[in-house]
């Protein structure tokens, strides 16, 4: 669920958690998105809140407006997400990752190794 | 957008009134309490005169409905002081200004008058039946009233009934205003009269504002006299009140 | 868009108290505005002139369009809620919802009645024999029942437990989205209604000290810590709403948040850690008259 105290706002998360949505297959292409008025109630927010996240991915593409009838996903939305998280939060996630290592003294081998490791893990459970 | 409620203050007046006589209903409780401790009370009699000698005994016994309606009329004061001091707060938690609020007090106040002059009247009536029932005899003015006597007498006691509560309603919005009224309005009405009694040896001048309303012998003319009475003490607490703010 | 309320220079002194002072600002229709404020920033006394109870010492305060002193029009569009309410004595909890449906056009009995079995109150108590966390429960039940175009809340949640506040918030935020209207909601709880508001309107000594989206609040600043002169650095020579010492060497600082990613990025690398500011906390640093807060009192000595 949103998280009020963290440092992306709620309106961010609410276009997160619908891009994972979109990621994930429940929300197919061409199908309607939640509106403004459902993501309110589903997240007991403002729904002016939950308009900004819709428009987050409007502005981007992710998803059109048919007039009177709501916001659809656009095609391919998936596979743009799936970049775009690669570029965005992949990337700002191994900075991080790196940061913290430096901090602990950890070596570029030792993290390489972590990583290699939690993939690995990462794969298994989803065999499973 | 919610669409805006138009209303009118004779609308809003209404609903209060209909709202005050539902809440205020056990007002109505406490008046037949009163009236029937008041029958009761009556009923031992006002006073006795009377002569005996060796072989008769003659006994007058003076019985009235006067308590009753002394008993009626410290209701309709009690009523019209209470109403002034529940109401203000209690209307302007709904929907409410200050004329509606008066607005629908008056009525409120009318209509407690006309119960309380027909069932003053009617206890009355009932007293006399209970008398010549419990004690044989004769009563002086028979049993049989007149049915324009009794409607006058029921239209008085109405009258009465509303000049007093409306007194009740003007004391207890002056002392809304202000505490001080509760001293001082009972304090300039003895200082007044003890003015007077000093300067003039005399005390005339409750008696003859009481008399201005009692001593009137045509209805018309008393219920002129109510009238503009009931109407100038309204008018006073409706402009003084303009001003008023709704304090909880 | 249309303005609900409308405040211009707005003054009301009570004797030689000034308790809002010279306020401007409007209140825009549809909308749940949070008025937030510490005691005696005169919270109260602002919703009491919207509502109509108080008359401005000097301004005027429109309500949908209107002034609201003494008029039955505003009166007839509008529900003012607090722990206060009077309630007939004389009727019940049911009798009352009967009655005061009566005064209000948009009143939903089916809802009220909802609303006051889910909440465990029975139809026959009496109001004066609640509790003060019931009586705030049935007040706030009249105030979304009455479906106003203006619903005043001025610190509805006095008594309730936190179950029951969680309840309340959801039920007027759903209210809400089936039937838009003007909400002012006072409450010293912001975290807690943070997410249902549009606004937050913050009063500081009868001032408006922010005015702004709830998001934007929550963005306005962030806290800095770490070393304190890294933190110095980078807060550089920019407004301070809050400092706190935390031992002897780190610092937390409360500034405008007007880094840009890189900037922040910068930041963590030199070991200073950037977090969100709650707008709660937010609300109290710039309201606070020491920017150190209560540690002032005790580090003089």
């Amino acid at each position: 669920m949103l998280n009020g105290d963290s440092l992306t706002p709620i309106y961010v998360q609410v276009a997160e958690w619908l891009e994972t949505e979109i990621l994930n297959g429940n929300l197919r292409s061409n199908e309607r998105v939640y509106s403004q008025y459902q993501l309110a109630d589903m997240f007991n927010i403002n729904p002016a809140t939950a308009a900004k996240g819709l428009n987050i991915l409007a502005d981007q593409g992710l998803v059109y407006k048919k007039r009177g009838l709501g916001m659809f996903v656009s095609p391919r939305a998936g596979e743009r997400i799936r970049r775009k998280r690669i570029n965005r939060n992949l990337k700002r996630l191994a900075q991080e990752l790196a940061m913290e290592a430096e901090r602990l003294g950890v070596s570029r081998e030792e993290l390489l190794d972590l990583i290699a490791e939690a993939w690995t893990q990462a794969r298994k459970e989803e065999l499973e | 957008m919610m669409s805006l409620t138009e209303t009118s203050v004779p609308a809003v007046a209404w609903k209060q009134y209909r709202f005050k006589t539902k809440i205020y209903a056990g007002n109505l409780i406490t008046l037949l309490a009163a009236q029937l401790l008041g029958l009761l009370l009556s009923f031992r009699g006002v006073g006795f005169s009377g002569f005996s000698s060796e072989t008769v005994t003659h006994k007058i016994m003076y019985i009235s409905g006067d308590i009753i309606v002394v008993i009626t009329l410290i209701w309709a004061f009690v009523v019209g002081y209470n109403l002034a001091g529940s109401s203000f707060k209690q209307d302007f938690v709904f929907v409410s200004n200050r004329l509606s609020s008066h607005l629908s007090n008056i009525a409120y106040l009318l209509t407690s008058a006309v119960i309380a002059g027909v069932t003053a009247s009617l206890g009355g009536i009932l007293l006399r039946v209970l008398v010549v029932l419990a004690y044989g005899g004769q009563s002086h003015f028979g049993l049989f009233i007149p049915p324009l006597d009794l409607a006058g007498g029921i239209f008085a006691a109405i009258l009465y009934a509303l000049l007093v509560s409306a007194g009740g309603y003007l004391f207890g919005m002056l002392v809304q205003l202000s505490r001080a009224f509760i001293v001082l309005v009972p304090g300039l009405l003895i200082g007044a009269l003890y003015m007077e009694a000093k300067t003039t040896g005399q005390a005339r001048l409750l008696l003859d504002a009481v008399n201005f309303f009692v001593q009137e012998s045509s209805y018309f003319l008393f219920f002129v006299k109510v009238f503009l009475a009931v109407v100038l003490g309204f008018a006073l607490v409706i402009f003084f009140s303009q001003r008023m703010e709704v304090r909880k | 868009m249309r303005a609900a309320v409308e405040c211009s220079g707005l003054t009301k002194a009570f004797g030689s108290t000034v308790a809002i002072d010279n306020l401007s600002f409007k209140l825009p229709a549809n909308k749940i505005t949070g008025l937030i404020g510490r005691n005696g920033a005169g919270k109260t006394t602002l919703l009491k002139l919207i509502a109509g109870y108080l008359a401005p010492t000097g301004g005027s305060v429109k309500v949908f369009s209107e002034n609201p002193f003494n008029n039955v029009r505003v009166s007839a569009n509008l529900i003012f809620v607090d722990d206060k309410m009077t309630m007939p004595q004389s009727l019940n909890l049911g009798e009352i919802l009967e009655a005061v449906g009566g005064f209000y056009e948009n009143w939903d009995h089916r809802l009220a009645r909802g609303l006051l079995e889910y909440f465990n109150l029975n139809p026959r108590q009496h109001h004066h024999n609640l509790s003060k966390g019931m009586k705030s429960t049935f007040n706030m039940i009249v105030g979304i029942a009455a479906r106003c175009p203006l619903t005043i809340f001025d610190e509805p949640t006095v008594g309730m437990d936190a179950a029951v506040r969680k309840d309340f918030y959801r039920a007027l935020l759903k209210d809400f989205l089936q039937h838009p209207r003007t909400v002012f909601f006072s409450s010293h709880l912001l975290n807690e209604i943070s997410e249902i508001l549009d606004d937050i309107l913050l009063l500081d000594q009868g001032r408006c000290r922010l005015y702004m989206t709830k998001d934007a609040v929550k963005e306005f600043a962030v806290g800095l810590q770490g070393k304190e002169e890294a933190v110095a650095a980078i807060a550089g020579g920019s407004e301070i709403f809050y400092r706190k010492k935390l031992g002897p060497e780190n610092l937390y600082l409360v500034v405008p948040n007007r880094f840009s990613e890189e900037e922040l990025l910068a930041a963590r690398r030199k070991g200073v850690e950037v977090s969100a500011v709650p707008a709660e906390d937010l609300c109290v640093y710039l309201t606070a008259k020491h920017k150190g807060g209560i540690d002032d009192v005790f580090d003089r000595n």
